[in-house]
């Protein structure tokens, strides 16, 4: 019994089933979520929060440095706590930076669903400690799973580095493929553009239509802000590039950038800290990353004491 | 030896994401809902994998997914879309008439309950049985058979209503 309005209905569903998205970013999304490749996307986090300390200590020291000279290179090593915050106020990134004496610096990411202890308040993901208490509590948290005193804080937020593309002039970037949004309608052709303001925030925030999915997002991010670093290294007396920092980078009062960048000797070294293959539930009822507390004090005392060297890459999908 | 997660996936994602598109109306949201469900299937690929028939298990789990999903974002914008088809003058040939009837029929199937779309999609997509669909909805095949009844009605009505436009027009 197949009527009209039968086979039209096959037919519709094969139509709609035609707008299928490509299976590769399914794919690709199932890999890199996969326990034992969850560090890839992190170790890019990282290399972003530090540079983006860079950024802070390059630019506006120029501020610091017309009012009095900078202090003798810091006696002692720092630990500073970067948090990046999207537009809705939740920490999504966040990585512990240790600035050696020396000028070494490391980074370590702190995956914001691992699951912790949040001193005052049970367990919980890292990322709901920034909820609760805001910059207080995350520093809390991390001191307590880590182990490590924290020296400094600053929290950065992404439309500030958007507007910081625009007051250094845009930043160039290097497409290995063109790309192209679908949800967004944000296209650009393969090869080097220079983005700033809205085109830097799509490109930054690119999810649809790219190879490798979120993981491509995050190399996007890394290789903008090694650029932005760049850019704005040449743009030190420009007023408004020193004021698009101050306003998308929030620091503790307490610290004095201007020695975190004198110090700094340009070589980066990134990490996650060790992650549990099994999901531990949150108390929301979610999934989140399972850790050792032993294991990351471990783990943060000997990448701390010899980090390994970095690695980069220029064009991304 | 149980095929491996990842094996098994590469072989029937494609299929899996047609389902989803057709289920949903929206390819972005059938991407995220098949992520989900395949997140979870992977972590517990041991146990699904020695299932008989994994394959209508994942299905099963896609579609539970998406009836459960609450995320639902811009949820009638492709139906509102279709429906506009509705309003288009007459085609000019058979071709581009059939073109139309079907989308117009996309419109009106994107527009019906979620329920009664899932027992339609896998009673003429899927080609199940009333007491597959049954096992997949976690429903009794009466309640199968009402849902893809009223389902025809609604599309039915809508087809009829396009035919009386032509016929004016």
């Amino acid at each position: 019994m197949t009527d009209n309005t039968e086979n039209l209905i096959r037919e519709a569903f094969e139509a709609e089933a035609e707008r299928a998205t490509d299976s590769r970013a399914v794919l690709a999304e199932l890999e890199r979520r996969k326990p034992q490749r969850r560090l890839r996307a992190p170790i890019a986090l990282a290399a972003f929060a530090v540079l983006l300390i860079a950024a802070v200590g390059i630019a506006v020291p120029q501020v610091l440095r017309d009012q009095a000279p900078p202090a003798a290179a810091s006696a002692t090593d720092q630990n500073v706590l970067v948090a990046g915050v999207d537009d809705y106020g939740s920490a999504d990134s966040i990585v512990l930076a240790h600035l050696g004496k020396d000028g070494s610096a490391s980074a370590i990411m702190l995956p914001r669903d691992a699951v912790v202890d949040i001193p005052g308040h049970g367990e919980g993901t890292l990322g709901s400690a920034y909820r609760l208490g805001g910059t207080d509590k995350l520093v809390a948290t991390v001191r307590a799973l880590t182990g490590t005193d924290i020296d400094h804080y600053a929290i950065v937020d992404m439309p500030g580095v958007a507007r910081l593309s625009t007051a250094v002039g845009g930043v160039p970037v290097c497409l290995r493929v063109p790309a192209n949004d679908t949800v967004t309608g944000f296209s650009l052709a393969e090869g080097t553009h220079t983005l700033e303001g809205e085109q830097a925030l799509l490109f930054l925030r690119q999810r649809h239509g790219l190879p490798n999915g979120d993981l491509d997002r995050i190399e996007r991010l890394q290789v903008f802000l090694r650029s932005l670093v760049k850019q704005a290294a040449g743009k030190l007396s420009d007023s408004r590039v020193v004021a698009a920092v101050r306003d998308s980078v929030h620091t503790d009062p307490g610290w004095n950038p201007l020695e975190a960048a004198d110090l700094l000797r340009g070589t980066l070294s990134t990490a996650t800290i060790p992650l549990g293959a099994e999901e531990a539930p949150t108390p929301e009822g979610g999934a989140g990353i399972g850790v050792a507390p032993e294991e990351v004090r471990q783990f943060v005392r000997d990448f701390t004491a010899a980090p390994p060297p970095a690695n980069d890459a220029d064009c991304v999908n | 030896m149980p095929e491996r997660f990842e094996q098994f996936i590469v072989g029937r994602l494609d299929r899996l994401l047609r389902y989803a598109t057709a289920l949903t109306c929206d390819p972005y949201l059938a991407q995220d809902v098949v992520q989900e469900v395949l997140l979870r299937a992977q972590a517990r690929w041991e146990r699904i994998s020695a299932m008989r028939a994994p394959d209508a298990y994942l299905r099963r789990m896609v579609t539970n997914e998406y009836l459960s999903w609450r995320r639902l974002r811009a949820a009638r914008t492709v139906a509102s879309a279709h429906s506009t088809l509705d309003a288009i003058g007459t085609p000019t040939d058979d071709h581009a008439h059939r073109y139309a009837e079907r989308d117009a029929m996309r419109g009106r199937i994107a527009k019906l309950p979620r329920k009664q779309r899932a027992a339609i999609l896998l009673r003429y997509y899927e080609d199940c049985t009333d007491e597959e669909i049954a096992e997949v909805l976690g429903c009794t095949t009466g309640t199968v058979r009402s849902h893809i009844s009223r389902a025809l009605s609604a599309l039915r009505a809508g087809e009829t209503r396009l035919s009386a436009t032509e016929a004016l027009s």
